[in-house]
């Protein structure tokens, strides 16, 4: 570690950090409650439990307050606390095919079974600043509210619903057409905890899916664009199988009655990406899929995931892909990290400085000799 | 209808907290439950690691942490327990004693237990109407896109 403690200070600290809080607390506008940040910025709270690890959305609302909106730093505060928790409990498993979807779309075919759900999505539509007056905007969400009024007044129907909130996979469909690598595990090794244990290469799959779905977003982002080159250093074909976004249920044991309960449901956003296999020992013939599932409602992280998952099971530890994965995309690590700098390196810089006159009066010695 | 501990367990947990709390009240306005009330585990906010299945190669993986908050209880020597998602210690220390109450056979608590499977049926009800009313404002995006020619 390349810098020294430094001493002293603590009136500046203190007065420094008092004025964070007097410009937090008392900034010129209304009080925020977290209610109102995890109705209004529900995609922020949905990310910093994503990368935090933890599902709790009050929690993550007081982070981002307290971060002055800060996603990282909420992260940070997030994962903090929860370092202050016990553990109760591993839950019972919970099978991702029990995913209820409230968004389901199937990119790469047009029938999938079970519908095209788009959701809440503004995919398909321009996306245009609104600079309408608040009184607009309050007008058109009365507008709006009156509106799904209308829809909750024809009742649905529970038989064919049920379906179409649970539906069958793509994947499925391709295993049926025999146009899928079936990598399906007959053994049930225990999962990897990177919470008890960092994960380090070569890891086990599970290792990694953890590893992911509670890494940084913007990093896992940029990872998969740096290695969308596949293994023949041509940009390969990236099709997504499924994108779901929905709830699964979270079962423990009674301590009493020892049969699992369900406690609550915990929204998840869920990817499956296709690989259209053309690697020399591959079976050609046939597609692979890689695994995306991240807590809360998180696309762009869900479908690099999935095409990550994949890439290091064809890459197989040849690269650093997988090294790179599991190092350099814990957004905590990263920018723990790169805050310290910003800590005192007087001691540090002052003997780099002395070496480089070292280097400097034995260059003027040697050439005057 | 008749609810077994573990439906009440899962309908406790996310049944509205100020009916739970009013109802614990209740319970604890009896002499001898408010007496005999003994918190064996005091409420305590803690992780619940969410372990799932997933699809490709049916493998086992920690998703993440999720917390919860605990309790358990004695009253009139019946074990109590509850849990809810989150970080309100009250209500699942509400739930944990009406949980215990449900279990006691005497002659005063039946009118309390029945309100207490009153509150389970309806936080079903409420549960059901609130998934329906979601998919109805959904179910209007399902599309089928055409392929061009």
């Amino acid at each position: 570690m390349g810098y020294a403690a430094a001493r002293g200070g603590l009136a500046a600290i203190e007065a420094a950090e008092n004025l964070v809080r007097r410009k937090r607390l008392n900034a010129d506008c209304d009080w925020v409650t977290p209610d109102q940040i995890v109705g209004r910025f529900r995609l922020a709270v949905d990310r910093v439990m994503g990368e935090a690890g933890l599902w709790e959305e009050e929690l993550a609302a007081i982070a981002i307050r307290q971060a002055e909106g800060d996603l990282i730093e909420a992260v940070h505060l997030l994962r903090s606390y929860r370092s202050t928790l016990p553990r109760f409990a591993y839950s019972e498993v919970t099978d991702a095919d029990e995913l209820r979807v409230i968004r389901r779309i199937v990119p790469a075919f047009r029938n999938p079974p079970g519908p095209q759900l788009l959701g809440r999505t503004s995919d398909y539509t321009g996306r245009l600043l609104e600079l309408s007056s608040e009184v607009a905007g309050q007008e058109e969400a009365q507008l709006l509210a009156s509106l799904a009024l209308t829809h909750e007044q024809h009742p649905s129907q529970p038989s064919s619903d049920q379906q179409q909130q649970q539906p069958r996979r793509l994947l499925e469909t391709l295993r049926e057409m025999d146009l899928m690598v079936d990598r399906r595990r007959l053994d049930d090794p225990d999962p990897f905890d990177i919470t008890r244990t960092p994960a380090r290469p070569p890891a086990s799959r599970s290792a990694r899916l953890s590893s992911m779905s509670r890494a940084e977003t913007g990093s896992l982002v940029n990872q998969w664009y740096r290695n969308i080159l596949g293994p023949d250093g041509y940009l390969h074909e990236v099709t997504l199988g499924e994108v779901r976004h929905g709830y699964l249920p979270l079962r423990i044991v009674h301590p009493i009655t020892g049969n699992p309960v369900a406690i609550g449901n915990i929204r998840v956003t869920e990817v499956e990406a296709i690989e259209d296999l053309n690697g020399i020992e591959e079976e050609r013939d046939r597609f692979d899929v890689g695994y995306g599932i991240c807590l809360g409602h998180n696309e762009k992280k869900a479908i690099a995931m999935a095409n990550l998952d994949i890439a290091c099971h064809r890459d197989n530890g040849r690269s650093q892909i997988e090294q790179s994965l599991l190092l350099t995309t814990d957004g905590l690590d990263s920018s723990g990290f790169l805050e310290h700098l910003k800590l005192p390196h007087y001691v540090t810089f002052r003997s780099m400085m002395e070496r480089k006159n070292a280097v400097r009066h034995a260059r003027k010695n040697g050439q005057s000799k | 209808m008749d609810i077994s501990r573990d439906q009440r367990t899962e309908l406790l947990a996310s049944a509205d907290p100020e009916s739970v709390q009013r109802l614990a009240e209740i319970a604890l306005s009896y002499a001898f439950v408010s007496e005999s009330l003994v918190v064996t585990k005091k409420p305590e906010t803690g992780l619940v690691m969410m372990q799932v299945r997933e699809p490709v190669c049916k493998e086992r993986f920690y998703l993440g942490e999720i917390a919860a908050t605990r309790a358990e209880v004695l009253v009139n020597n019946e074990k109590g327990w509850a849990i809810r998602l989150g970080t309100d210690k009250a209500t699942v220390l509400g739930a944990a004693i009406l949980d215990a109450i449900c279990e006691i056979s005497h002659v005063d608590l039946s009118k309390i237990q029945k309100d207490v499977e009153a509150l389970c049926i309806e936080t079903a009800r409420v549960e059901s109407i609130s998934a329906i009313h979601e998919w109805n404002e959904i179910s209007p995006t399902i599309v089928n896109f055409e392929e061009l020619d």
